[in-house]
């Protein structure tokens, strides 16, 4: 958070990718805690806009969520990345039970237009606060996951990106027969994130 | 203006379903969690929390057994200890209430509204939660808990009704049930002269049993339900639906087909046009007032003190 | 011809626009038959049940699996690229980045979309085609790309509990481990021996002076909780006659004594002096309670009589709200109400008007008969006026609470054991009663939710009666097992807690030590 306490008002690009890049770290947690994804007691409590949120205190999942971050700041700063979605797919039958999904509108003109864009970052944090809220709430009407689970990131980008290294591509992975529900979203003035999540249609 | 600065901001639930009785006590429990959690009374959901005490408490049985025979004292210092104490105290707070509901509506007939206040006292809160629940209605299927608690929470979080509320500090949360005078309610204390607050924030949820024909439509058809629960999101589409609303659901056209007028006579107990009244003259040989019952525990808000600090750990991926 | 050949082909590799059919593979095209070898097992039998996916994945020269998908869509028609020479001619899809999932939605829905459309709304339409296209739309104009390395599994043998967590039964009512400690032996255990197994007495008062007044039989015996000594305060002179009840002065210097030969006699205790002798009753006097200067005395008659102590006609009223033995007798702390409880399971609340000669003002404000016994355990709550609560006897077990503003019921609650006393703790704002058969316990509730906080056992007989330390933090009860034993159920401070640990624990120490009948 170090470069967007210092500018309080005006947003750049910088700032706001790093917003929005630990908005993602803390949302996936607070996903793989709910969901029980890994056990509970492996997470531990922390104040972040101004909420209570879990986050894991298992150290090859946070060098793992670091990696995945790494490059999706990235790609925040390019502003190429279109989505980020969170899968969440059955251990044995690798069926994909749930998916929660990032939208990220970039304002490309924002490395041309040397306009500043002004929003205070008490603002910002009250929407991420309101998203988060939403995304833990959601709990009450997605069906409960009986399974043990896995969870995989999949980032969207332009299609002209270039597959690094370390990533690969990857389908989708839609489920069949979904609902959704649309969340929140939070906007830096330069980066846009909606929220929505989808799951198995049980019935 | 009845309610002052604010008018009420309403949501509107539909079931295609019936709703049994016992079940009108969940949709009651399980509102009184969204709202404390949601205006932040408490730190984490009520789930969450009865989790982080599961483990604590195990921690803690763990200790106990390395140290029998000592005298436990409470190790933790101060400040801890109250909070401590807080946490215990608002889950067995909410665990009473959600307790006594239960036992309320399957004790208890003609429950048609329940109230939820914020604030120092329930008079005059700074948020009040009025949550209409479906009057009689005997035709349809019979819809289970989980149809139900998720058809109620797919609305009421995709209308998204509190996103946009400013914080909240810390408060008291009051549970009022409206019941008949003579009802046979226990632990809630009868308040005859409680009328609902006229002021501050005043939020109505309505939930509506829709049955008959769209219930058989919708059996038959076999669309994907995929189309129903665009329901919530698209409102042009809420008051199509609603206005064929049958026979059966006489008793909630007040408060669908015209909000405002439903909600004026909310704070006035018995009036001939108040759906209240409507309701009590289905019921035979009753007594034809209802008054509000309130709850004698309130839920103390309190933050989560104990929470460490951000993690910078987290963050320093970037060096 | 063959002279040719060579120029053909150094003007076909030095041809730009046509793709390249010689030469290493492009890096994408490697990356991609590498993890398909990887998966080759696993697709035979996909392939086999969604064809059409496996024919539209054989064109492997598309940039991406998904601009195959586009051949249909798009109209515009990239050159169909063929499959090129020098690559494997087996083309195995990766299950995990093949779009099953997108291509079986669009195989299924094709023909429902259309059927759909026409029954749905516009806005419905247009909404669900956002939504689509948003979820599934964009998956045409992106890149979809996961990190290689997966992340970790959960530990082994984790069991995910939210199923347990978010179906529990939100009834509170077992026992919820205390915040507290409350130890589960009594902190001292003293001999009572004689005393009267009889569940109408009230044997039991702690004064205010910390002295415990215990009536064993004929003698009443005064045990001094601070220093441990005991002294024997009186002895009836009768050996037929036993005392029946024990009530001690707001102040801590008199003590009250109701006796079998009905009756009410009034002890200095500093001075060993007994400086009242009152009668009136006509049986037994086994409940006794104080309201300033006014004794109210209950008898085995019904009745209940008023005594103002400081005047020689001290009888100035009579009560006759029961039919039977009055057992339970109490004063509400600000001294408006007096509580009554009987035999005949009534429970009768009075007025504190006192002085008035007709008889007017005898008839109780409420009679409560819920209860299905006797009612002796009546109890006020100290921080909240007009609140009483009540126990009933074998039949009934309930402690009922009452509003006595409005005279109206709030709870009751099953305790499935015969009540006989029942303490309010205001500093934990909890409930502690005493009870019999079967377990002899005593029970601490939290109130008002009325869950249980902890069960204290160890008497071997029914508990009689119950009395609480001026400090609030020790309950004493009395059992027919001819012992008390002293509970620190509500201690505060873990400093003296430390104090009091060298105090010896379970210690039997005879009451008798200090006098002998």
């Amino acid at each position: 958070m170090a470069a967007s306490t210092c500018q309080k008002n005006a947003i750049t690009l910088k700032g706001s990718t790093e917003t929005v890049s630990e908005f993602f770290m803390y949302g996936i947690n607070s996903i793989l805690y709910q969901r029980g994804i890994y056990p509970p007691e492996t997470f531990t409590r922390v104040q972040k806009y101004g909420l209570t949120v879990l986050m894991s205190t298992d150290e090859k999942l946070k060098v793992y969520l670091q990696q995945v971050l790494k490059q999706v700041k990235d790609w925040l700063l390019d502003t190429t990345l279109q989505k980020l979605v969170i899968v969440i797919k059955s251990l044995d039958t690798n069926e994909v039970m749930e998916r929660w999904q990032f939208n990220v509108e970039c304002d490309k003109t924002v490395k041309t237009d040397s306009k500043p864009r002004e929003k205070s970052e008490k603002e910002i944090q009250k929407e991420i606060m309101g998203v988060i809220r939403q995304i833990t709430a959601s709990v009450t009407f997605l069906p409960l996951l009986e399974t043990a689970c896995v969870f995989d990131i999949l980032a969207y980008t332009d299609k002209d990106q270039d597959v690094p290294e370390t990533w690969g591509e990857a389908g989708p992975h839609f489920i069949a027969n979904s609902q959704e529900v649309r969340l929140r979203s939070f906007t830096t003035t330069i980066h846009k994130v909606d929220a929505m999540v989808a799951y198995r249609n049980d019935d | 203006m009845p309610f002052g600065k604010h008018s009420p901001l309403t949501c509107l639930v539909e079931f295609d379903g019936i709703i049994k009785g016992q079940l009108r006590g969940n949709i009651v429990t399980e509102m009184l969690k969204y709202v404390l959690y949601q205006r932040q009374q408490i730190p984490q959901t009520y789930e969450q929390l009865k989790q982080q005490e599961q483990l604590k408490q195990q921690e803690q049985s763990k200790q106990d057994k390395q140290q029998e025979g000592e005298t436990l004292q409470l190790k933790r210092k101060g400040p801890q200890k109250l909070q401590v104490r807080k946490l215990s105290e608002a889950l067995e707070n909410i665990e009473a209430l959600f307790h006594n509901i239960n036992q309320a509506f399957s004790n208890v007939n003609y429950i048609n509204q329940v109230v939820i206040t914020l604030g120092g006292t329930p008079i005059s809160p700074k948020e009040t939660y009025i949550i209409k629940l479906p009057g009689g209605v005997f035709e349809g299927s019979i819809l289970s808990k989980k149809e139900v608690i998720q058809t109620l929470f797919r609305t009421l979080i995709s209308q998204d009704l509190l996103g946009d509320f400013r914080n909240m500090s810390t408060t008291n949360s009051y549970v009022l049930l409206q019941a008949p005078r003579n009802s046979e309610m226990q632990w809630f204390e009868p308040k005859a002269a409680y009328k609902l607050p006229n002021r501050g924030k005043i939020i109505e949820v309505s939930l509506v049993c829709n049955q008959g024909s769209n219930a058989l439509e919708a059996d038959l058809t076999n669309v994907s339900s995929s189309d129903f629960e665009i329901s919530g999101i698209s409102p042009l589409e809420i008051s199509t639906v609603s206005t064929e609303g049958t026979l059966c659901n006489s008793l909630n056209d007040m408060s669908i087909n015209d909000s405002s007028f439903a909600s004026q006579d909310v704070d006035k107990e018995v009036s001939p046009n108040s759906p209240d009244a409507m309701a009590t003259s289905d019921v035979e040989g009753h007594d034809s007032e209802f008054i509000w019952y309130q709850a004698p525990v309130s839920v103390r808000g309190f933050r989560d003190k104990r929470a460490s600090a951000k993690m910078s750990s987290c963050m320093d991926i970037w060096a | 011809m063959a002279q040719y050949n060579f120029e053909n082909e150094l003007a076909s590799v030095l041809k730009m626009d046509a793709p390249i059919t010689k030469g290493p593979m492009m890096r994408w095209q490697r990356k991609l038959n590498e993890s398909n070898t990887c998966n080759n097992s696993m697709n035979c039998s996909m392939n086999k049940s969604l064809g059409m996916n496996a024919s539209i994945n054989t064109s492997t020269t598309a940039k991406t699996p998904k601009k195959s998908l586009n051949k249909s869509l798009n109209s515009k028609g990239s050159k169909t690229p063929k499959t090129p020479k020098g690559l494997g001619d087996r083309f195995i899809p990766n299950r995990s980045s093949t779009q099953f999932d997108l291509s079986h939605y669009k195989v299924m829905n094709t023909d429902t979309e259309n059927a759909q459309d026409e029954t749905m709304s516009p806005s419905k339409r247009d909404f669900q085609k956002g939504m689509s296209d948003n979820l599934h739309g964009d998956a045409l104009n992106a890149k979809i790309m996961s990190y290689q390395t997966k992340a970790p599994p959960a530990p082994e043998g984790y069991q995910n509990n939210l199923k347990v967590l978010y179906s529990q039964n939100k009834t509170p009512g077992s026992c919820r481990k205390a915040v507290r400690h409350i130890p589960q032996v009594p902190e001292r255990i003293l001999d009572a021996p004689e005393i009267l197994d009889d569940y109408y007495l009230n044997l039991l008062d702690w004064s205010v002076n910390n002295h415990l007044a215990v009536c064993l039989g004929g003698n009443i015996y005064l045990w001094n909780a601070t220093s441990g000594n005991i002294q024997q305060l009186l002895s009836m002179e009768n050996q037929e006659d036993y005392v029946s009840s024990v009530s001690w002065i707001k102040e801590g210097n008199y003590l009250a004594v109701g006796t079998s030969s009905s009756e009410v006699q009034l002890w200095d205790v500093e001075n060993q002096k007994r400086i009242r002798s009152m009668t009136g009753h006509v049986a037994r006097v086994g409940s006794l309670s104080w309201n300033s200067y006014v004794l109210s005395s209950g008898s085995r008659s019904g009745n209940i009589h008023h005594h103002d102590v400081r005047v020689p006609q001290h009888h100035i009223a009579t009560l006759s709200g029961h039919t039977q033995e009055v057992c339970g007798l109490s004063w509400s702390p600000d001294g408006k109400y007096l509580a009554s409880g009987g035999n005949d399971n009534m429970l009768n609340i009075w007025p504190a008007i006192i002085g008035s000669q007709d008889n007017s003002n005898n008839t109780p404000l409420y009679t409560f008969s819920q209860h299905q016994a006797a009612v002796k355990a009546l109890a006020w709550c100290p921080w909240q006026p007009s609140l009483l609560a009540s126990g009933g006897g074998t039949a009934d077990r309930h402690i009922r609470f009452w509003n006595i503003n409005s005279g109206s019921s709030l709870n009751a609650i099953d305790t499935k054991s015969q009540v006989c006393s029942i303490l309010w703790s205001k500093e934990y704002k909890e409930l502690i009663s005493g009870h019999g058969f079967a377990q002899n316990q005593l029970c601490i509730w939290k109130y008002p939710t009325m869950t249980k906080v902890a069960e204290l056992t160890g008497h071997t007989a029914r508990i009689l009666h119950m009395a609480m330390s001026p400090d609030g933090t020790t309950v004493v009860s009395g059992a027919a097992d001819e012992t008390l034993r002293l509970w620190k159920c509500f201690g505060v401070d873990p400093q003296k807690k430390k104090e009091q640990k060298s105090s010896t624990k379970g210690t039997s120490s005879s009451l008798m030590r200090g006098g002998i009948r």
